[in-house]
């Protein structure tokens, strides 16, 4: 037979049987095409019509495993069986670039302040304040920016929140925290997250150290902060008891209780975007004294709010112990509940 | 550095709400606080009024009850 002829028939031979072997699940055939056969006794070495499965067996056990044996032959072709598991080499254009371990940017086993957060839905990064405690439940929350835990006017409480945040390789299985409340409504741009007990968080500032209370800001007052864009800075504050307005997107609000704050002499940058929700202390002491929340470029400043204010807006206290803190593990329905949150909206963003 | 009284700090507030009131829906002002005027390094203390660009309508006090007031560069973004 002429070999183009042979092919020809060998393709429509494969294309009409193929679907009958690969979709029955009596075969566990992953393949069926036309090439050179790949056997021992081989004799003829045109090409002829191959099966690919994931294990050659015997037909003895074949017979044991209820697998349906491949014809030998099929019509003039003499079929040959072929191993072969095939998997997707996905190219996971999808994961993002993952930063060092140890950089704010990174997944932490133990949260601490200054390290990336977000909320599970939004492509974005902020930075994890630091450690509060609810004064009436005792509960154990995270302290950070309104635009940074909730973002939305309409927010309702139990929004997942992500540790690293989405910018940074986060993924929603990251989620560490449920937002809870906020105090937009007093122009404080502040938020709380209660932990989902999945990571611990410890009182500690990412190079700085643990925090040890809370202090008032002073004008000439040194201070430091640990964020995740610019991890530890050094500044002076210059300015207190501000009201500040700014646009948050399209939505201009005032925001109270401001302090400004320059780099300190000899440094350049005090602060940048993903810095927000950092704490910054009060170099001699480490008492958190601001929230830091906005800055500019030209000239370089930053703008915190009274930590003072802060806490009692949100009516929660710092945690100033030092030994690593276990939040109670809370129930796996909340978990729960929180991904089919992420899910419907997600949902209701694809179908708007 | 803050070595200013009680009864200052009582003056300066009342200067800041006064400009607040005034000054406070200026479209270029972003911020009004109590703090070091320009240039930082003389170690003035009084109502700072923060703005962006240079708006051609806006008439800033040199005082307001007896204090200082006076104009810092600041465009503030969320971070």
């Amino acid at each position: 037979m002429d070999d183009r002829l042979r092919a020809a028939r060998a393709r429509l031979m494969v294309r009409r049987l193929a679907p009958a072997f690969l979709y029955n699940p009596a075969y566990r055939v992953n393949m069926v095409d036309f090439g050179i056969p790949i056997r021992a006794e081989a004799v003829d070495e045109r090409p002829t019509i191959r099966f690919h499965v994931p294990r050659k067996l015997s037909r003895a056990q074949l017979e044991r495993a209820g697998i349906e044996a491949v014809p030998r032959q099929i019509g003039e072709f003499v079929t040959d069986v072929i191993e072969g598991a095939y998997v997707l080499h996905v190219w996971s254009w999808w994961r993002p670039w993952q930063p060092p371990v140890g950089s704010p940017r990174s997944r932490f086993a133990t949260m601490r302040g200054g390290i990336s957060v977000s909320v599970a839905r939004d492509f974005s990064a902020g930075t994890l304040g630091g450690l509060v405690r609810d004064r009436t439940t005792g509960d154990l929350m995270i302290l950070s920016n309104w635009h940074v835990l909730a973002a939305e006017r309409w927010v309702a409480a139990g929004l997942p929140i992500c540790q690293p945040g989405r910018l940074d390789g986060g993924m929603p299985y990251d989620v560490v925290a449920t937002t809870t409340r906020h105090a937009m409504r007093q122009n404080i741009d502040a938020a709380v997250a209660t932990l989902t007990g999945d990571r611990p968080l410890i009182n500690d500032q990412l190079n700085i150290g643990p925090v040890t209370g809370v202090a008032l800001p002073r004008l000439g007052m040194r201070v430091t902060k640990s964020g995740r864009t610019t991890g530890v800075t050094e500044g002076i504050i210059t300015g207190v008891e501000g009201q500040a307005r700014l646009w948050y997107g399209s939505m201009q609000r005032t925001i109270q209780h401001v302090m400004t704050i320059v780099p300190a002499p000899g440094k350049r940058e005090v602060s940048a975007g993903g810095d927000s929700g950092s704490w910054w202390l009060d170099v001699e002491t480490r008492a958190a004294v601001g929230l830091h929340f906005a800055g500019s470029d030209d000239p370089e400043q930053a703008l915190a709010i009274e930590m003072v204010a802060v806490l009692d807006a949100l009516d929660v206290e710092l945690v100033t112990e030092r030994p690593p803190v276990t939040d109670r593990r809370r129930p796996e329905a909340v978990v729960r509940e929180a991904w089919r949150t992420v899910e419907r909206e997600m949902a209701e963003t694809l179908a708007r | 550095m803050s070595s200013q009284s009680a009864a200052w700090w009582r003056k300066a507030r009342r200067a800041r709400d006064q400009l607040i009131a005034r000054l406070g829906t200026h479209p270029a002002v972003t911020n009004i606080d109590i703090g070091l005027l320009d240039p930082p390094q003389a170690g003035v203390v009084g109502v700072r009024i923060h703005i962006r660009g240079t708006p051609t309508d806006l008439v800033v006090p040199k005082e307001v009850e007896g204090i200082p007031v006076g104009v810092v560069r600041g465009d503030y973004h969320p971070q």
